[in-house]
Parts: structure tokens; C-alpha cells; sequence
């Protein structure tokens, strides 16, 4: 005789995910979820929980966190599952926690909590938008790998799906001189620099030189911080988008630079998404 | 006989006296690093800085700078630095758009006047030049700020805004690339607060360009409706120099109208925008300088400033290359709303970030940071100095403050700008709120006028910690200030002019000649300006017996240049007196407290009054019958008047005629008062402050006791045992009793104990020393530490005070390595 689910745990996740798609999930950070474990919870629901939340945790409520407010409990991380390394580690720390406004919750009560962050000062601020039972721990912990690599997968899949060129090959020369301003100019101009790439393989798209320009922000500014920007010498896969006016192509995105490593893993998923 | 020495002693502390006498009030600075507790890990290099405070709630503080969310917020989400206690903590709030970078490129932020709108001008990411305006009723809160405005082609936006009418009014200064080649722009709405509110871009170069303007277009809005915006109006750009003006343009009517912005013209030809300078040199080099502090130079450091008293009065400041190799900063002010403008009141020379801002009191502050090198053009040992000048003379003197004094050579930058294009600085009332970004490093001598860190800043060995106790290394942070300058001392000139008025008929009243009195001041303004001043009466007749008679006001009344006006007896019976002087005749002092020196001349005039003379008949005068009495020559009789018999003139009398009559003129002297003028606005407060009890150990014994709050123990050996905190009254008002907490820690447990005792009332100035006795397990093992986080005013609900930003420090007592 198969399980049977109570009623109660295994409709309101559905029904939630329903009506959740619905009014537009994109927008809207709170998942409502019911306080069931990881089996019990729609697979999508949870996804949609581990990627919306920025700190995921095992903790107990201490207590009201203020007696102006019903909806924040001083909450204790015991168990970090998913949380910003820049944070450093929060095992042990005292947060504050908000509630969904339609869930309980009281001293004692220990949950996987999925959360994101609402403020940062003397403590975290986290806004609750989901929990599981806290028996789920070990599983839970797999799932969220597993959805993080999914999740990074499908980022990297975009981008390949809009590429122009795909390719491996190793840079073999990058200009030096930096180009004179000229107007229109502005602190944030990208100061273009080009830099050639000799080609080993094209995995997607079509090239007929044995070589290629990158072009590539030559400012430091911030406007472009976190742009890939080649180094001599430099073996990777190279996501590339073409851009006529520079006559060369753009890797900017810093998902448009991988590891020779992953070659495999993307000529894979190019097979899949192209 | 004294000796030599006691004499040299004595000597030295009448001038130490004379000193302490002079001596201004020190103003209240609180600087802040905004970096909060729980981001202790964070290296960002968090500059361009930028500060609104909520003019109607100053409690309420919000802040940016280059800080990335990414992992710390929400996904898609940049913060902004948020306070609710006036800047004394800080916490990040994610609710800025953005994407996975989690930052913005530019960002500036400001509350409207009313109603505690919070709006940003960002450039938002992804994209170099997309202009997003946005907004938020609740910027503590967790919900995204709204976008009001998304375009391209916009560079570096830099908002303000007011509330008029219940109208938010902001006003952004952008760089529009697609307006054409005359660039300079100010995006406003009259009407911000509805939703989707209309942004109308007002081209405000009215000169052929270079192909465009550069990069700052800087707003400034004053409570009159009077908005300025300043630019450098670029005329020929070589690549590496950009040749531009310095062009102010004005707008008398909160920007409506069809033509907003053209209310001043240049006299030279004619066109909208006064040019304050033309053609000078604004060096293009958007590189890392090494020979200017790792910054960069891309021509965006302007700052325009108006007086909230007075929207005539405007200050500006803007950089240039005067040399071959500087960069520097020079202020101006106008006096007739931009037309015409000062030179140079003050010139810094190899700095950056000018920030002008006018308090209540016309009280001029003006932060910038100065690249200061010990070997020419090198980077090493180079330092970034943080100053904040102020000034009510227009900069013939100044009071400087340093705010930062930090190595500038370290860290590398990971961007640019390395400490920003600008930082900002503003007003409310009397108070300066300021932000700059510098290098974190927990050095006390960095920062010379006091520094609170959240985040866990070990100032004994100076290193940062993060929460696992781990060091993390020194980056760029921003850093919160608040300046309180004491009550500026006006200038009083008072003038106090005798007055009789009235007839004095008792020939026996002693206290003036029997007569009739009248009195007239005269008051002139010599000055250029319009002249308030206050009139009163100080009556010293009535009431007779030498006690103090009555002050009463007579009115405020004002004088244009070289305008006169009278002040006389019917003057003054008719506006104090409508029924009638009090006494046959008043006597007293008419006095005047003016703002500025007056021309004061009265002009007395008495005559006597006819006199009826009593005859008597003591005896022959001239071998008639009677000699009068009280008349000392025979032959003058009123023989008719001895027809008129009086009960008190037995038997007859005569009048004498009054003929006799003087005129005197007298210039009244002025004194001049200096005083602080009342706050209305506030009570006087008490403002509690820890302090430390010692010296800091010398550089070369770091583990010299006493060191700042440590005491030396009784055994004379290391570590100490005790604290003290000097809890200081810095404030006006009397402080009742309080609580002064101190929470200790070591770098490996955390939190170790916390202790507190009562405060005693202290009266303003006052101070107490309280002593905390270390607690057991504060010191570990390896030479750590004890630190402790020292508050006051810690109870709940403490006391009130003027501020409590400067309630809590921190220090440490160094362990002894085993």
C-alpha cells in the first residue's frame, strides 16, 4: 500500500506553489511554505526557497526579539547550510529573525529557516521567507548542493545561449597602450583594449581565422569592476559576444571566462541548449 | 618679598588663565567608521561617498558608497547605510536594484524637506550610464526603492531635494550624453512623491562646448525657492586637459516656469550662467595617479553651498591644474546671488572632494581631502588628510579640523576612484553631517579628533578582527561625522540714551530742576545694509527711592543704508504711556540693540517754566513794602498777582516768566557685546561622553601602564586589573543620573562579562571617574587582550541629551605574552 500524506502536507505546498506562480514568483521574495520536512515539500517550491534565500540555517528561537514587535524572535544559528562568506561564519551567532506574517513561531522552536538578509548592523536581520523541520538537515544539505549547482548551470546556460562564439584558446598578445579619451568621455568610458586570442577549438558559432580580438575594458572604474580582463598567456573557454563597432568580440560577464577544465561540462550543456 | 620663582609661577598661571578665559568652545565632532559589527569580514573598497540626513527627523541617516552586496544581500540587491540614532550605529539595508554585482556605480542620496521620502540617484547596473532615480517612504525598511526615472546615456547624478507645499521637489545634476554637445543638465520634478512622477531635463549650458561638459553638474536648493546648479563648462577637451569655465546658473522659483534656470545671466555676453572663471585647466587622467594618493583625476570635484538665512549669499569650490603638476581647490563666494563673485578666499593645493555646506548661524564649513607625500611625487608613506574648516569671516580665519590622517599608500586600489570624486557634506540647523571614505586601520593617531568603530577594531595593536577573531587587513571604509560647533558669538552693539520727558512743576522735587524736558534720539544706519534693531525703555523715574524701575519694549524697527528715524517723549508716551506719562515727567534710558554699529545722537532740550513767586512782607525793598521771597531783586513785581490770594501764598504772589531755555546734543557711546545668541529650538542638554583616564603608552612601550582607561594595579605589574572611565558632561544642560556600562571581551570567547555602574548627576562640564574592575577570564592565554566596549547614558530609557552618537568607545588592556 503506497504512503498516504496527510492532507494537510501534502495539498498546501501545491496549492502555495499555485497561487505563488500565479501573482508572479519573481517578485515576490516570500515563499509560504509549510513546516513539513524535505520530502513533503514540492521539489520546484524548494528550489525556488534555496536559490530566493541568501542565508539558510538550523536555529532556535531564544525569544521576542522586541516587545514592539510580535514578528521578530532573537533566533540562534546553530547549523549554517548556505550563507555569504563575507559575512565569515555564523554558526553560534545571535540574529534577528521576521517572521512570515502568517507563521507562528515561539521560543524553543528549532527549524531549517531559508531567509534572506533585510539588514546588516550590530546583528543580521533576516527575514524569514520559508522553514522545514530541522530533522531534515542532512538531506537538506545535499539538495541545496545539488540546487547550487543547478542554479550556476543555468547562469552559465544563459549566457551560452546568447553567445556569439564559443571557443577555447590562449591569449597570445595584449595591447598596452592605453587609448587617448576622446569625446564624448566620461569617468565610467571602458577605455577599450584589445587583446589576441589564437583559437584551439570552436565549440559553438563559426570562425574562420585561426585567431580573434577580444576586446576588453582597459579602466579600472567601477562601472566595470568584475569584468574579465585577459592576462598573456591566459588558456580558457571564452564565451564571446560580437561587437561590429569595436570590430572584435566581448567576454564581460564574468561567467563568460571559464577554466580550460570545463570544456567537457560545456561543450555538454552547449549540446543540450543549442 | 616673593621669590623669582613664585613670581614666574604666578606669571604662568595668569597667562594659563588669561588662555583658558579666551578660549573658544571646542565643537562636538563624532566620527563614525559605518562598517557594521556584523560585516567584519569586509575588505571592499568602499568609497565615493555620499550622506542624507532627514531634515525632519535628523535621527534618521542615510548613506552610500562603492559597497557590494553581492552575497551579503539579496540576490539582484545593492545597500545603502542606514541609522536611526544620528549616525552613532549604522546598518546596511539592501534595497537598492542592481544585479548579481550587488552595487551601483554612482550613487547619491538626500531626503526631501518633509515627510521622510528617501531619493537616490544611482547609476545603475547592468550598464555603465543607465540613470535610475528612485525612491522609498521607508528607508529602514525591506521593500526595494521604487524607480522613478530609468535612461541611458547619463553620468554621474548628484541629487537634491526639498518639499514645497507638500510638494517633493528633487532636483538631479546629470551629464546628459544625448542632449548633444551642451551636456549639463538638471533633471527635476516639482512633484516627486506621486507616483510616476514626470522628470523634465533642463539643458542648462547655454555656451558651445567641446562636444560636451564635464562630468559634475552639482545642485543646491534653498528653503526661498532659489535653486543653483554649478559645471564646469568644458571648451575644448585635448585628451589629457580639459579647458573649461566654472558656470553657475540660478533658478528664483523652485525651477517652474517655462525657462528654468535662466535667472542669471553672465555680464560678459550676455548668456545664461554666470562664468566664474574661464578657461582653466581641469586635468583628464582617469588612471591611477601614484603622485596624487592612488586617486584619480577626472575633473569632478565641484561643491556649491547657499546660506539658509539668506539665499543672496552662495559659496562654491572647484578643482584645477594651476601649475604643471598640482591639483587644486579653490573656494569663492557671492554676495548678489552669483552676479558678481569674491576671489580666491581659500586655495589647497594637491587636494580633492571639496564639500561646501552653511549652517544656521552663516557658519561656513568646507571638508576636503589632501594628498599630503613626504617625497615629492612618490606614493610611499603618502597619507590622505581628511579636513573639515570652518569659517565665519570668509576665511580670513579658519578652525581645521582633521577628521582622517591615514596612509594612502596602502591599500592598492581594486577600482577607481580609490576614495571617490566626491564625498558630501550638509546642514541642519547648527550641525555639520558629513562623509568621507579613508583607510580603516583602528589607529587612534589617524584620527585626531576621536573615532567609533562597529566593527571589532583593536586600537591597542590596530588591527581589525573578524567575528572568528581572525585579523582582516586594512581597506578603504566610509566614515560618518558630526560636528556640533558651539553657538557662533554674535556681535551686539547696544547704546543706552538718557531720556527725560515731561514738565517737573515742584521747585521743591530735587531730583530735577523744576522745567519742561524733552528728549530726542536720533539714530542713523552708516551701514551698506539693511539695520534691525530693538528699542526699550528702562525707566529709572517712576519709581521714586532708588529702586529699579521697569524695562519695557518699544519696538524692532529697521533702517536701510543711510535712513535716520527719531525716537522722542511723544514717540514714547504715545506707544507706552497712550494715557498719559506716569509722573508729570519720566525719567530713564532709552535703549538699543542693533546687529550693526549705529549713528545715535540725542538731542535735549529743557526750558524753565514760568514761576508764580510768593510775596512776603519780610521787610522794605527799595523803600517799597514787600521783598518777595524766592526773588532776589527788588522792582520786578506782579503787583496783580497779590490780587490773587492762595491759601498756600498767604499773602500775595507774582509769576515769573520761564524765559530761560537750553539745547544740548550728545553723541551716545556704543558697546559692543559679543554673546552667544539663545537656541529656541532647543533646551539646554547634557551631552555624557567616555573618556579615557590616561595617556596612551608611549610607541615604544605599548604595554605601559597606566594607557588610556588601564589602570596600573597596586603591584606595579602587568596586566591591569581595572578600568577607569571619565564620564564627561560636554553639553549645556545638567545631566541627572545615569548608567555607564562597560561590555568586555577577548578576541577568542566574545562576550565575557558586562558591568555597569550608577552615573552621578554631573553638572555641564563636569566629570566623574568610575573605576570596572576587570573581569576573570577577560585575559587568555597567548598575550590577548581584554577589550571592552564602554557606554553611557546606557540605561533604558536614558537620559535626554544632545547627542548620543558619542556615547560609546572602546579600547583594550594589553595582556602580557607568556
Amino acid at each position: 500500500m503506497p504512503n498516504r500524506m496527510h492532507p494537510r502536507h501534502s495539498s498546501i505546498p501545491i496549492l502555495w506553489c499555485v497561487i505563488s506562480f500565479l501573482i508572479g514568483f519573481s517578485t515576490t521574495p516570500a515563499v509560504a511554505v509549510g513546516q513539513e520536512g524535505i520530502s513533503g515539500m514540492n521539489p520546484a517550491t524548494l528550489n525556488k526557497l534555496a536559490t530566493d534565500a541568501n542565508i539558510i540555517f538550523v536555529g532556535t528561537v531564544i525569544g521576542p526579539a522586541a516587545a514592539s514587535d510580535k514578528g521578530a524572535f532573537e533566533t540562534k544559528i546553530e547549523t549554517t547550510l548556505k550563507a555569504p562568506v563575507q559575512l565569515g561564519p555564523l554558526n553560534g551567532a545571535i540574529v534577528t529573525l521576521i517572521k512570515r506574517p502568517s507563521a507562528g513561531l515561539a521560543a524553543d522552536d528549532r527549524y531549517v529557516f531559508f531567509t534572506r538578509t533585510q539588514r546588516l548592523g550590530k546583528r543580521l536581520i533576516l527575514q524569514e521567507i520559508g522553514r522545514l523541520r530541522s530533522d531534515t538537515t542532512t538531506a537538506l544539505e545535499k539538495r541545496l548542493m545539488l540546487i547550487d549547482q543547478r542554479v550556476e548551470r543555468s547562469k552559465l546556460a544563459e549566457r551560452l545561449k546568447t553567445a556569439d562564439l564559443v571557443i577555447t584558446g590562449k591569449v597570445t598578445e595584449i595591447e598596452r597602450e592605453r587609448p587617448k579619451p576622446t569625446i564624448p568621455v566620461s569617468e565610467h568610458e571602458p577605455q577599450w583594449m584589445r587583446a589576441t586570442i589564437k583559437v584551439d577549438e570552436v565549440l559553438a558559432g563559426s570562425i574562420q581565422e585561426q585567431q580573434l580580438v577580444l576586446v576588453f575594458p582597459g579602466t579600472m572604474d567601477i562601472a566595470w569592476v568584475g569584468a574579465p580582463r585577459p592576462a598573456e598567456g591566459q588558456q580558457a573557454v571564452w564565451v564571446l559576444t560580437a561587437d561590429p563597432d569595436l570590430k572584435g568580440y566581448k567576454a564581460l560577464d564574468p561567467l563568460d571566462v571559464q577554466s580550460p577544465k570545463k570544456t567537457d561540462e560545456i561543450r555538454n550543456l552547449l549540446r543540450k541548449i543549442r | 618679598m616673593r621669590s623669582l620663582p613664585s613670581l614666574v609661577v604666578t606669571w604662568v598661571i595668569c597667562l594659563l588663565s588669561a588662555q583658558m578665559v579666551s578660549a573658544a568652545p571646542a565643537p562636538q565632532v563624532t566620527v563614525v567608521n559605518m562598517i557594521p559589527a556584523s560585516f567584519g569580514n569586509e575588505t571592499n573598497q568602499d568609497s565615493e561617498p555620499n550622506l542624507a540626513v532627514n531634515p525632519n527627523n535628523p535621527m534618521q541617516i542615510a548613506g552610500s558608497a562603492f559597497t557590494s552586496g553581492a552575497g551579503i544581500c539579496p540576490s539582484d540587491l545593492a545597500p545603502i547605510y542606514v541609522s536611526s540614532d544620528e549616525g552613532a550605529s549604522w546598518e546596511l539595508n539592501c534595497i537598492v536594484p542592481s544585479d548579481a554585482s550587488g552595487m551601483t556605480s554612482d550613487i547619491t542620496v538626500r531626503f526631501a524637506k518633509e515627510g521622510d521620502n528617501l531619493y537616490a540617484g544611482i547609476l545603475r547596473r547592468p550598464g555603465s550610464l543607465r540613470l535610475n532615480i528612485l525612491s522609498t517612504s521607508d528607508f529602514m525598511g525591506a521593500s526595494t526603492m521604487t524607480v522613478l526615472e530609468d535612461r541611458n546615456q547619463i553620468d554621474q547624478p548628484y541629487i537634491q531635494a526639498t518639499t514645497v507645499g507638500g510638494n517633493d521637489q528633487v532636483f538631479v545634476g546629470v551629464n546628459d550624453f544625448a542632449a548633444g554637445s551642451k551636456t549639463a543638465t538638471v533633471e527635476q520634478s516639482l512633484d516627486a512623491a506621486i507616483p510616476a512622477p514626470s522628470f523634465t531635463s533642463v539643458r542648462v549650458e547655454a555656451r558651445a562646448t567641446s562636444g560636451q561638459d564635464g562630468p559634475p553638474i552639482r545642485p543646491t536648493i534653498h528653503p526661498d525657492g532659489t535653486v543653483y546648479a554649478m559645471f564646469y563648462g568644458w571648451r575644448n577637451f585635448s585628451g589629457g586637459n580639459a579647458i573649461s569655465d566654472v558656470t553657475v546658473v540660478r533658478d528664483d522659483n523652485s525651477g517652474a516656469g517655462p525657462t528654468p534656470f535662466t535667472d542669471l545671466t553672465d555680464p560678459g555676453d550676455g548668456l545664461n550662467g554666470r562664468r566664474v572663471v574661464t578657461d582653466i585647466t581641469v586635468p583628464w587622467a582617469n588612471f591611477v595617479q601614484n603622485d596624487f594618493c592612488q586617486e584619480r583625476f577626472v575633473g569632478s570635484n565641484l561643491s556649491i553651498a547657499t546660506d539658509p538665512n539668506n539665499s543672496d549669499i552662495v559659496y562654491i569650490a572647484w578643482a584645477e591644474r594651476v601649475g604643471s603638476d598640482d591639483y587644486t581647490l579653490r573656494v569663492r563666494r557671492s554676495n548678489d546671488r552669483g552676479q558678481t563673485w569674491s576671489g580666491d578666499l581659500r586655495t589647497i593645493t594637491n587636494a580633492t572632494n571639496p564639500a561646501l555646506a552653511i549652517n544656521e548661524d552663516g557658519l561656513v564649513g568646507f571638508l576636503y581631502q589632501e594628498c599630503v607625500t613626504t617625497e615629492p611625487g612618490q606614493l610611499r608613506n603618502a597619507r590622505w588628510v581628511t579636513h573639515l574648516e570652518f569659517t565665519e569671516d570668509q576665511f580670513s580665519t579658519t578652525e581645521d579640523l582633521i577628521l582622517a590622517n591615514v596612509p594612502a599608500d596602502n591599500p592598492s586600489p581594486t577600482f577607481i576612484p580609490y576614495i571617490g570624486d566626491y564625498v558630501h557634506l550638509m546642514t541642519i540647523g547648527r550641525d555639520f553631517y558629513g562623509i568621507f571614505s579613508a583607510n580603516n586601520t583602528p589607529d587612534l593617531a589617524n584620527f585626531p579628533n576621536g573615532v567609533t568603530y562597529q566593527r571589532d577594531a583593536d586600537f591597542t595593536t590596530k588591527v581589525l578582527f573578524n567575528p572568528e577573531g581572525k585579523k582582516v587587513v586594512p581597506s578603504i571604509d566610509p566614515f560618518f561625522v558630526k560636528v556640533s560647533p558651539p553657538r557662533k558669538k554674535e556681535t551686539v552693539y547696544k547704546y543706552a540714551a538718557k531720556l527725560v520727558c515731561g514738565i517737573q512743576d515742584d521747585p521743591a522735587d530735587m531730583r530735577l530742576a523744576r522745567g519742561f524736558y524733552a528728549t530726542t534720539i536720533n539714530i542713523h544706519n552708516p551701514n551698506e545694509k539693511k539695520v534691525k534693531f530693538k528699542k526699550s525703555l528702562s525707566l529709572t523715574y517712576p519709581p521714586p527711592k532708588q529702586r529699579p524701575g521697569k524695562v519695557i519694549p518699544i519696538a524692532e524697527d529697521r533702517l536701510g543704508p543711510d535712513q535716520a528715524l527719531a525716537v522722542d517723549c511723544i514717540d514714547i508716551r504715545q506707544r507706552l504711556f497712550p494715557s498719559g506719562f506716569p509722573r508729570p515727567y519720566i525719567e530713564g534710558f532709552v535703549t538699543l540693540v542693533a546687529q550693526k554699529s549705529l549713528d545715535v545722537t540725542a538731542v535735549y532740550t529743557s526750558r524753565a517754566l514760568d514761576q508764580r513767586v510768593c510775596c512776603e512782607p519780610q521787610g522794605k525793598c527799595g523803600g517799597k513794602r514787600k521783598v518777595c521771597h524766592g526773588h532776589n531783586k527788588c522792582g520786578v513785581k506782579d503787583h496783580s498777582c497779590c490780587q490773587d490770594k492762595k491759601h498756600d501764598c498767604p499773602s500775595c504772589c507774582y509769576t515769573l516768566e520761564g524765559n530761560h531755555s537750553s539745547i544740548d546734543v550728545e553723541q551716545i557711546a556704543e558697546r559692543i557685546i559679543k554673546r552667544i545668541p539663545p537656541d529656541d529650538k532647543k533646551p539646554d542638554l547634557p551631552d555624557l561622553v567616555p573618556t579615557e583616564a590616561f595617556d596612551p603608552p608611549p610607541l615604544d612601550n605599548p604595554l605601559h601602564l597606566p594607557q588610556r582607561f588601564c589602570l596600573l594595579p597596586d603591584d606595579g605589574l602587568l596586566p591591569a586589573e581595572d578600568i577607569r572611565v571619565i564620564v564627561r558632561n560636554q553639553g549645556d544642560g545638567a545631566a541627572d543620573q545615569s548608567i555607564t556600562e562597560v561590555k568586555f571581551s577577548n578576541p577568542i570567547q566574545g562576550p565575557v562579562a558586562t558591568s555597569s555602574q550608577i552615573t552621578d548627576p554631573l553638572a555641564s562640564g563636569a566629570e566623574v571617574a568610575l573605576d570596572f574592575t576587570l573581569p576573570d577570564g577577560c585575559y587568555i592565554g597567548g598575550g590577548q587582550s581584554c577589550k571592552f566596549e564602554i557606554r553611557v547614558n546606557a540605561g533604558a530609557p536614558g537620559i535626554k541629551e544632545t547627542t548620543e552618537a558619542n556615547n560609546t568607545t572602546s579600547g583594550s588592556c594589553p595582556g602580557v605574552v607568556p
